[in-house]
């Protein structure tokens, strides 16, 4: 999902005590996604209550936040609100891609094969309206912020920061860079000590920070461009140009310098959307200024009724994650020494 | 080449044992002029600053500027090995890539320790515009630490014209100390502006640790502005310097 730009990204590593005291708008739906995709039983199954209700996004909200807010980071979780009109189709084909996954998971569980149980069933992951209500309440509980988009949540946060008031885009995207975020952040969900899809092997995820501004100076490029390579490629919007990846997309626009002198060639009878509307949608994306953040004092009694009472979590578990939540809150005014760098 | 030796090993140790809390690795530089150092620990909230000329040592020997990766940890378990009143030598081994240390007192011993790559990362110097400067007994505001850490995490620096103080607040009750002009812990105080400024106590602890409880700090302040904690060693400084809590933004 979101516009492939891989091989062409310079990243740089990070650890998550680095990101003390930083801010950072979370792609509330991709990580959504993200835990309903990893955290998972071994047959693939989600995680559920007693009542059959799924719980793996409050179980990688809860505990990985809390890792977050212990570690001194500022979380604000900016969901997703009305998608453009021209990503309906995106949304469409992802339905019938579930619901094949769906059905192939079924079919790997009932011939006993585990690990394609597991594939498929991490492909047939949705986040619903459930989902997002739920995670919007237990947020509301851990005293962390939401921003509600008015339309793509990852142009929102991208615009809070070109208004100051976040440092990076947490997402595994990398569509933020075209909505023109000068930092992404990316593997924050997935943090940690994690299994490799497929294999019984453990490696250890850090976090990695793209800049902007250093990514387009490598490349040799403005963020216009960039958007035009990531209309080449294919991004939520539309199709992309059969047979151009990342490289031929980068050499295509340097060469013809836009959109537009691409469009005079054989290659601009290809697109079945017009790319100058997609790239409005990066370049003039639906924000709004109209958003509250602040971090409040997590509420341990409706973290536990609710995650606890409600969900049949663990009560020692979670009452470990409410520790972390206190002892972030308390951590949280502590200013950086590079403040008063000149 | 590089070769160091000062007839105390306490001054090398005292350095290191203060810095060793808050960071785990550092970059020495050691130049024809002596030893500088400067590190932020990890969470960036505090910033260590070495400053150890020459002369500090009864022997320096550095022909051209070097960088030396080291593992403070490692080294502070080197130096724990020193017994009182032993001299220290320094020196490089630039085929094995390690820093020998040696010891010389009721018998000669020799250490060494393997140099680690660090990135080098030119720190700039913070510009604070401080407005009183305290100097003090070191073992006052080790009490005032002790203090304080019974109660909460952080303490509060207040200094007027006629006082220093440091008061803490939190769910276990309180703790308050004062030194006015004139007492004999209070060394100077010379105060443009009053301030106020809030601090971790476990950082400050850490700071603290090294020095012995009858040195004189010299220490820099400004309302919510990073304190800076200078010690003499013999004839360099150790600088600390501490970003605030600022409780509401």
């Amino acid at each position: 999902m979101g516009v492939q730009l891989g091989d062409l990204v310079t990243k740089q590593k990070v650890e998550l005590e680095e990101l003390q005291g930083k801010v950072v708008a979370i792609d509330a739906m991709n990580f959504l996604y993200q835990f309903l995709s990893i955290i998972r039983q071994r047959d693939g199954e989600l995680l559920r209550d007693s009542k059959g209700r799924i719980t793996s996004h409050l179980s990688g909200l809860f505990y990985r936040t809390s890792n977050f807010i212990e570690a001194g980071i500022r979380p604000i979780y900016v969901f997703d609100g009305k998608p453009p009109i021209l990503k309906l189709r995106t949304v469409r084909k992802r339905k019938q891609a579930r619901a094949a996954a769906a059905a192939e998971w079924k079919k790997a569980l009932e011939e006993g094969r585990v690990e394609d149980a597991r594939k498929y069933a991490q492909r047939a992951g949705r986040v619903d309206e459930t989902v997002v209500d739920q995670s919007k309440k237990l947020l509301d509980c851990m005293g962390v912020p939401c921003v509600q988009a008015p339309g793509e949540g990852e142009a929102q946060a991208s615009h809070m920061l070109l208004r100051g008031d976040a440092w990076a885009v947490a997402s595994q995207d990398f569509d933020s860079l075209l909505f023109g975020a000068p930092t992404l952040l990316r593997n924050l969900a997935i943090t940690g000590r994690r299994k490799l899809p497929g294999k019984d092997v453990f490696v250890h995820v850090s976090p990695e920070v793209i800049k902007l501004d250093e990514f387009l100076r490598s490349l040799e490029i403005k963020r216009e461009q960039l958007v035009d390579i990531g209309i080449l490629i294919g991004t939520d919007y539309n199709e992309g140009i059969k047979g151009i990846g990342p490289k031929k997309a980068l050499e295509l626009v340097k060469k013809h310098g836009s959109m537009e002198e691409i469009l005079k060639t054989e290659i601009g009878k290809k697109f079945e959307v017009d790319p100058l509307e997609v790239r409005k949608i990066f370049l003039t994306p639906d924000t709004t200024d109209k958003y509250e953040i602040k971090w409040g004092e997590p509420d341990p009694e409706r973290i536990k009724s609710f995650l606890c009472g409600e969900h049949d979590f663990s009560e020692e578990r979670v009452q470990s994650g409410i520790d972390k939540l206190v002892s972030g809150a308390a951590k949280r005014n502590q200013s950086s020494i590079e403040k008063w760098f000149g | 080449m590089v070769k160091a030796r000062m007839s105390d090993s306490k001054i090398w140790k005292t350095c290191v044992g203060s810095m060793v809390n808050l960071i785990e690795e550092a970059a020495f530089k050691f130049t024809p002029d002596g030893i500088k150092m400067k590190a932020m620990d990890p969470s960036h909230i505090a910033l260590v600053d070495l400053d150890l000329p020459s002369g500090a040592f009864e022997e320096y020997s550095v022909k051209e500027s070097k960088v030396l990766g080291i593992n403070l940890v490692e080294m502070d378990r080197v130096l724990s090995r020193a017994k009182v009143g032993d001299e220290l030598g320094m020196e490089l081994d630039e085929k094995q890539n390690r820093l020998m240390i040696n010891f010389k007192g009721a018998s000669a011993r020799k250490l060494s320790l393997p140099l680690i790559n660090i990135d080098e990362r030119d720190l700039p110097d913070p510009k604070i515009p401080f407005s009183a400067e305290i100097d003090v007994i070191a073992g006052v505001i080790q009490d005032g630490l002790k203090d304080a850490e019974l109660v909460t995490d952080n303490v509060q620096f207040l200094v007027d014209k006629d006082s220093f103080a440091m008061k803490a607040e939190g769910d276990k009750g309180t703790s308050d100390l004062k030194l006015s002009k004139g007492d004999e812990a209070l060394v100077k105080l010379d105060v443009n502006q009053p301030a106020r400024a809030m601090f971790n106590i476990n950082y400050l602890s850490d700071m603290m640790k090294g020095v012995g409880s009858s040195d004189v700090v010299k220490i820099r302040l400004g309302s919510d502005l990073p304190v800076q904690i200078d010690f003499q060693v013999s004839k360099g400084r150790l600088r600390f310097l501490l970003a605030p809590r600022i409780e509401a933004e």
